[in-house]
């Protein structure tokens, strides 16, 4: 069970890891208008 | 931008629209206002301002109109007490509205993915205390959950609880207590305890931590408000959407030869009253004004709701925001922006928002006493806990900090205005006064004005007769000349019947003198004249039976030449609508200014018993009052043309047509459209509004009266509070949305 004590603190890196990609995808705008590429197909 | 700038009154002029002398209205967005308190805080601060006339702040919007008087005091210095308080103020031009906005909704968006994913990942740590039985969990292992579960649970408080405690702290400031008080109570409770549970696993609690609960709990929460933010937001949506920005440049007509025009395409603030402009098919008219040339159909959608076209030509008016479908027309400006149509409606249902029915505000003020004794209840249920169960103590203080749910009274009733008025809205009824929907239910007596309203005010000719002296073609065409540029409904009328493609005759000086007639002078004929028996200078006596009973007469110099009969159009189901009012025992009855023997058909038509004719506005006002002091509650449908006293009158009353008069009068409902069947409509609906609100209210009672024991009682943990909490707020929101369908 020892092993636990490096696979933890791993994980909250990786928490934050995702939060940090989180973060960036909303900032830049990933999140917004979402429809636009489904309508890109029908216009070409 | 420089506020300092703004100093002269030509500075203002620019964006801020001039009332009348010194009085200047403008919009405004005040970025940071977070709740009720925040608005009261910036209404209250300016009204005390010598000079202020009138201050409205949104709360949903974050849009504020302010009158003020600028002989008395100065725009500056007014938002600098708004950026006093802590607020960022900007012009209400669409590009910075909007930026505030997104850059809003991604920080709640990134708020909540935070707790989202920190949530899971808390839970999976608190699994093996849980699962670990009686034994416990190794203390080592304990540790290591706990103190990972404090690290994560540190950007959840820190981000995504934040708006908990501001608007905590904001309530505060203003001497309000609000319901996110008892929310960060609970939350900074939970966090100490785990702190000191992991820092020392073996103090007074053993060591018992909440994260898990805590995350769930600032998670559910975030999420449920995300979605009531989302249902307000999308009834809001349906207003601006309606009013979406027109076109920013404007085809201005400089010559006015409408066969050659010359056409230079300007800015639409730089368009003056009096300016000629063209509208190509497809285009959306840019401004209030009447038809000089051209004809066409138009798309008044955002009036009526419909997009049934509307033939429209020389003479008629047109309306911002109606789409010209099929023809080129020239039109000249009669209203700018701010003074136009549709900017009025706008307004309407802005300033709406901020009445609350009777019993809405007597809920407003029972919420600060609850929440008090809430507050009051959690310390005492602790102080009473701690003798027997230091555990059972803490649980029983944080829960029922968390599980009360005043939600009803904050949440639910402006969702429920916002989704019933937002209902109305698309089918073109629009709500002035929200209040109305109290007294609406209760009415036992109507009144209705009768042209316009009960019939489509557009007569039509129902007999002719001609004299044998002239040509009766050329009768027609002279009718045609006097008609062509009248607005009058009996003129109309009657341009429409004896419409001619190459009439050629030239009539000069046509004068008409408004509710009386037309008259010109002609070489050959001397003074023609069309209108009523009275003008034309015809004794009734003279007449024969059949003659006079016609409305309108033609004369050549004294000498009678030709009579008009003409009948009007009801509106479809004005019968059904009397009926089904019978059904509910409410009694109708007309008031009209119009003769005896027209107020008798349309009473007949309609199934009306009772009806008045020849009444003046005051008597109509008379007839209003007598009833109420008889005791009957009184619903007045009229067009506000020359109803206008009585429609104030009344307990209620409804402005009805497509007459601007109709947003002018006073009144508590407009319904842009001839459908009179609406107002079946808008009775039911304004029952099942107020019943919704009901509904929350008893549910938000009886959840209390049953929940707050139990936590006291200490049966509730913690998490289980929270749950609760948001599963009621979640049932009220949806309760009120399903009024929206």
């Amino acid at each position: 069970m020892e092993i636990l004590f490096i696979l933890i603190p791993i994980s909250i890196i990786f928490n934050f890891a995702v939060l940090i990609f989180l973060r960036w995808a909303i900032y830049s705008n990933q999140f917004e208008k979402l429809d636009n590429e489904a309508r890109r197909i029908l216009k070409e | 931008m420089n506020w300092n700038f703004v100093k002269n009154t030509s500075d203002l002029s620019e964006f801020c629209e001039n009332i009348n002398d010194n009085n200047w209205r403008v919009e405004l967005i005040i970025d940071g206002i977070h709740c009720m308190a925040c608005v009261s805080k910036i209404e209250n601060t300016l009204k005390k301002i010598k000079g202020l006339r009138k201050i409205n702040v949104h709360l949903t919007s974050n849009h504020a109109i302010i009158e003020w008087n600028n002989s008395l005091v100065k725009l500056p210095r007014l938002v600098s007490l708004i950026k006093k308080l802590g607020f960022n103020v900007f012009l209400s031009s669409e590009d910075t509205g909007l930026a505030s906005k997104q850059l809003k909704s991604k920080e709640v968006l990134w708020n909540w993915s935070i707790s989202l994913i920190c949530f899971f990942q808390i839970m999976m740590f608190s699994m093996p205390s849980y699962l670990s039985g009686n034994d416990g969990l190794d203390s080592n292992l304990k540790s290591l959950f706990d103190w990972g579960s404090f690290i994560l649970i540190i950007p959840v408080i820190i981000f995504s609880g934040k708006v908990f405690f501001q608007n905590a702290l904001n309530g505060l400031k203003n001497k309000v207590i609000n319901m996110d008080l008892p929310i960060s109570l609970g939350i900074i409770l939970m966090f100490l305890f785990s702190v000191m549970g992991t820092v020392n696993p073996s103090n007074l609690f053993s060591g018992k931590v909440y994260y898990d609960s805590i995350s769930m709990f600032i998670f559910l929460l975030l999420s449920s408000r995300y979605l009531e933010h989302k249902i307000k937001i999308k009834s809001w949506a349906t207003f601006t959407n309606f009013f979406k920005k027109l076109p920013e440049s404007s085809r201005k007509v400089e010559r006015k030869d409408f066969r050659n025009p010359r056409i230079t395409i300007v800015s639409s603030n730089q368009i003056r009253k009096g300016d000629f402009l063209q509208a190509l098919p497809g285009e959306t008219i840019n401004f209030d004004g009447v038809i000089i040339d051209g004809s066409s159909n138009l798309n008044n959608m955002f009036m009526t709701g419909e997009s049934f076209p509307e033939a429209v030509g020389e003479g008629n008016k047109i309306f911002a925001g109606a789409i010209n479908i099929d023809g080129l027309i020239y039109y000249k400006v009669e209203r700018l922006r701010n003074t136009s149509y549709i900017s009025k409606i706008k307004k309407i249902i802005e300033d709406s928002q901020y009445t609350k029915p009777a019993f809405v505000r007597m809920v407003d003020k029972i919420a600060q006493p609850f929440l008090i004794s809430i507050i009051l209840l959690s310390i005492s249920s602790c102080l009473i806990w701690w003798s027997i169960s230091h555990q059972m103590a803490i649980n029983a203080m944080i829960s029922v900090l968390i599980v009360t749910c005043p939600c009803a009274l904050y949440l639910s009733t402006p969702i429920a205005m916002c989704a019933a008025a937002n209902k109305l809205a698309r089918k073109g009824i629009y709500i002035k006064n929200l209040e109305a929907f109290e007294t609406l239910a209760k009415i036992n007596l109507l009144f209705f004005d009768k042209t316009g309203t009960l019939t489509d005010g557009k007569p039509k000719i129902d007999n002719s007769y001609f004299t044998n002296l002239h040509d009766q073609k050329y009768l027609k065409k002279v009718l045609y000349g006097l008609t062509k540029n009248s607005m009058h409904p009996f003129a109309r009328s009657i341009k429409e019947n004896y419409s001619v493609k190459n009439h050629k005759i030239e009539l000069n000086e046509i004068k008409e003198i408004t509710g009386k007639g037309i008259e010109t002078k002609s070489k050959t004929h001397g003074i023609i004249k069309l209108g009523s028996k009275i003008f034309c200078g015809i004794d009734p006596n003279d007449l024969p039976r059949h003659l006079a009973s016609c409305q309108v007469h033609m004369t050549f110099d004294g000498k009678w030449i030709a009579s008009f009969s003409f009948k009007e159009n009801i509106k479809d189901k004005a019968k059904e609508i009397i009926a089904s009012f019978k059904r509910r025992n409410v009694e109708s009855l007309i008031l009209s200014g119009d003769q005896k023997k027209a107020v008798h058909d349309v009473a007949k038509k309609v199934g009306i018993n009772k009806y008045f004719w020849g009444m003046t506005p005051k008597n109509k006002y008379l007839k209003v009052m007598n009833a109420q002091k008889n005791k009957a509650r009184v619903l007045m449908v009229g067009d506000g043309f020359n109803d206008g006293p009585a429609l104030a009158q009344a307990d209620v009353s409804i402005t009805m047509g497509d007459s601007p008069s109709i947003i002018q009068t006073k009144s508590d409902f407009i319904i842009i459209s001839n459908d009179i069947f609406l107002i079946n409509f808008l009775i039911n609906l304004s029952k099942k509004t107020l019943s919704v609100i009901k509904q929350n209210i008893y549910w938000a009672i009886l959840y209390n009266f049953i929940m707050v024991p139990f936590a006291f009682l200490g049966y509730i943990e913690p998490w289980l509070a929270g749950l609760g909490m948001t599963f009621s707020s979640l049932i009220v929101a949806a309760n009120s949305y399903r009024l929206n369908q």
